[in-house]
């Protein structure tokens, strides 16, 4: 009876997967033969990038695109980080006990060589951007990365800090984002739209607002739950600042 | 000469630019977020109303975002149907967040459990003004990766909103609605990379200008489709769709059902209007077969529900149905197809927000939405009722109602092309469609009284807000020239 019943289930369990198998490489199949099939004539967009680098204001293709010949892109994915931040925010916060409430001497001198380094790090990559790979998002997954750390041993830097900047720097990056589009648009361009010596500065100035912003993001996004919804938890759970305003 | 052409097109931006600001302010804004909340709502449904006159004196416009023209930039490309999609969202959305306004000064004021509904009106301001902005970026956009940033930005902010309740259904519901629409997106971003890598380009019309049959966009095309019925939750595909529409709060149901599926649906339409010459008619009868079976079942269900809200739920998955049916229809006689099914989207959306909201409102008052339980309603909630009422007759299709015009115009196509099973379907949902209106309906109405809440809960902005939205439901029946003479502007 009771092997019958469980040979019924594994019959039936077996067929899952069997069926999801047959799925996958079904769509693998068909992806490679999307991929593999020859493509005649089309060769991307890299030439008319290439020619409009000068007008651009960078020398980095990559940078070129994000922020300035697909700026609108970029403001909407920032739009896309806070309001990833909002949805977060917006749940009811769950509650659980953190295991290791003192984080060790270790741990807790290895992050305060680490964030400042990474602070450095996160400099030089949004610098880069200029001319190589890099920039405002590879920065502020670092600054992140950094204040991921910092809410992991629950640093005082934390609750150092006053509450009412991390909303505010949460949507400092897509505010600064309109306000430049909008810029622009009084200066008789239109929306967005950043040329030559000007497009330099503006660019520079987006890069280092949204990375921090995108940091500071992303750090919100592993902390999990709006702080004032966590005011039992002391500083803990607050995620108040990254690595990069936190100094 | 250009200059000036881009001076009158920066219309364009503002129903994108607006709500989006407004989402920031109403965020910051955490003592005030219905004040700044609804103040936003207004500037969007003023600037889309600008838009839309715009268009009908001068005709469709482009706007190149940092005046870089596609395809190395990004451009939004204000059309008849795009302009169109817009209006409705502003008309309906401005109503829904009337409503909100009201339904959260209820809730708050009936008290209840601590600060859970000051919280939840907080997060619902952001959250749809970033769904609104997200959709009108969806409408406009002209760019095919563009499109798969607002399609995640509605996506997000939807399930986000679906969450908001809290109870532990609608929190399932919304993490199958991630799931679901995640992987929708993602089978959407595949497609769109393939159509990058053969013709070399993101913007849709010169994309679709160029296009010819070959694996990769054969691939591309099945790719993005799945991945948009996955969206718009089309018969094989629904099964995300009732539990998230009917567990969340009044509002946010409305929104969902009324607005958000239309933003999959738009998208769909847009790309196969490039497909359609590309294949057989055996691929286009396979998608109204699915459109025709979402109808059917779809209805089935609606009928089978207990509650109310449900019911309205599974209604939305048979009316999504009508949205795929016409894709035979529009291979022929195309401009008149189109005309028709935008019809539909843009009454299906105003008629069902006013469902959502009115059964939303009958459930604060009653405490439950048991269709059986809610004999009598009508003493309470005269003009909910009337609302609910008026909403149903233009889902099920009668004259006047903007819904009759639609449905007139697809039985007339399919009549003139001898699709018979098309028009058996459509009369066959159309029936059940009248069968499950008339249940909720005779028990709204019945005349018996319930055992209910002594005092009225509902605010006077509720009722009149679902009403507004029925009425221009019935009213679309009789302005349809105008809007269909739309169809002819393009970008």
């Amino acid at each position: 009876m009771t092997g019958n019943e469980s040979t019924g289930h594994r019959r039936g369990m077996g067929l899952v997967p069997l069926f999801n198998l047959v799925m996958l490489v079904a769509l693998f199949a068909a992806l490679a033969w999307g991929y593999l099939a020859p493509v005649s004539g089309s060769s991307g967009l890299a030439h008319r990038v290439d020619a409009a680098l000068v007008e651009s204001g960078v020398e980095s293709r990559v940078t070129a695109v994000l922020l300035n010949y697909r700026a609108y892109d970029t403001l909407l994915e920032c739009f896309v980080l806070f309001l990833g931040v909002v949805a977060v925010w917006s749940l009811r916060p769950f509650r659980y006990d953190r295991h290791d409430p003192s984080p060790g001497l270790i741990l807790s001198s290895l992050v305060r060589l680490l964030v400042p380094l990474m602070v450095l790090v996160g400099g030089y990559l949004l610098w880069a951007g200029s001319n190589q790979a890099g920039g405002a998002f590879q920065a502020g997954a670092i600054l992140g990365g950094a204040g991921v750390l910092l809410l992991l041993t629950s640093s005082p830097l934390l609750s150092a800090l006053p509450r009412g900047l991390l909303s505010c720097g949460i949507c400092l990056g897509p505010v600064f984002f309109l306000m430049m589009g909008l810029a622009a648009m009084v200066l008789g361009r239109d929306f967005m739209e950043y040329r030559g010596e000007a497009a330099a500065l503006a660019i520079v100035a987006l890069e280092v607002v949204t990375a921090l912003s995108i940091g500071l993001c992303l750090a919100a996004l592993f902390g999990g739950r709006r702080p004032e919804a966590g005011q039992e938890g002391a500083g803990k759970a607050v995620p108040s600042q990254d690595g990069g305003e936190g100094r | 000469m250009m200059g000036l052409q881009l001076q009158s097109d920066c219309w364009l931006i503002w129903p994108v630019i607006l709500p989006l600001s407004a989402a920031l302010v109403a965020f910051l804004a955490k003592g005030q977020p219905r004040l700044s909340g609804l103040t936003g709502a207004l500037l969007t449904a003023l600037a889309s109303g600008t838009l839309f006159l715009k268009v009908v004196n001068h005709g469709g416009g482009s706007y190149d975002l940092g005046g870089w023209q596609p395809p190395l930039g990004i451009s939004l490309r204000g059309d008849g149907p795009a302009v169109l999609m817009v209006l409705m969202t502003a008309v309906t959305g401005l109503a829904i967040s009337v409503y909100a306004g009201g339904y959260f000064q209820s809730r708050i004021a009936m008290g209840g459990k601590g600060r859970r509904h000051i919280v939840q009106e907080r997060f619902f301001w952001p959250l749809w003004l970033l769904l609104w902005g997200a959709l009108n970026g969806l409408f406009l956009s002209a760019d095919i990766f563009n499109m798969y940033v607002t399609l995640e930005l509605v996506a997000l902010s939807s399930v986000g909103l679906t969450a908001l309740s809290g109870k532990p259904a609608s929190q399932v519901a919304a993490m199958r609605y991630l799931l679901a629409s995640l992987l929708g997106s993602l089978s959407f971003l595949l497609g769109v990379a393939f159509l990058y890598k053969t013709h070399g380009s993101l913007d849709l019309a010169t994309i679709q200008a160029a296009l010819a049959l070959s694996p990769p966009v054969a691939l591309a095309m099945a790719l993005i489709s799945v991945g948009l019925m996955l969206k718009c939750a089309l018969f094989p595909f629904h099964f995300w769709l009732a539990p998230a529409h009917a567990n969340a709060l009044a509002p946010v149901s409305a929104i969902l059902s009324g607005l958000v599926i239309k933003g999959g649906w738009y998208l769909f339409f847009r790309f196969w209007q490039g497909f359609l010459p590309l294949v057989g008619d055996g691929v286009v009868v396979v998608l109204a077969g699915l459109g025709g079976a979402a109808i059917i079942w779809g209805a089935f269900q609606a009928f089978c529900q207990q509650r109310l809200k449900m019911l309205v739920a599974y209604s939305t998955v048979a009316q999504i149905g009508y949205l795929f049916i016409i894709f035979p229809l529009l291979a022929i006689g195309a401009g008149q197809g189109a005309a028709a099914v935008f019809y539909f989207a843009i009454s299906h959306s105003c008629a069902k927000a006013a469902l959502f909201l009115a059964a939303g409102s009958i459930f604060l008052q009653m405490g439950h939405d048991r269709i059986n339980n809610l004999d009598g309603v009508r003493q309470i909630l005269p003009i909910t009722t009337f609302a609910f009422a008026l909403a149903g007759l233009s889902l099920m299709g009668l004259p006047p109602t903007g819904g009759f015009i639609a449905k007139y115009m697809y039985l007339s196509l399919a009549v003139s092309q001898d699709s018979w099973w098309l028009v058996l379907v459509m009369v066959v949902g159309s029936c059940l469609t009248a069968i499950y209106i008339c249940r909720a309906v005779s028990h709204v109405l019945s005349p018996r009284m319930v055992a209910g809440r002594s005092q009225v809960v509902v605010g006077a902005s509720m009722e009149w807000s679902a009403l507004a939205l029925a009425l221009v439901a019935i009213l679309l029946g009789f302005i349809a020239p105008l809007p269909l003479g739309l169809f002819e502007v393009v970008g």
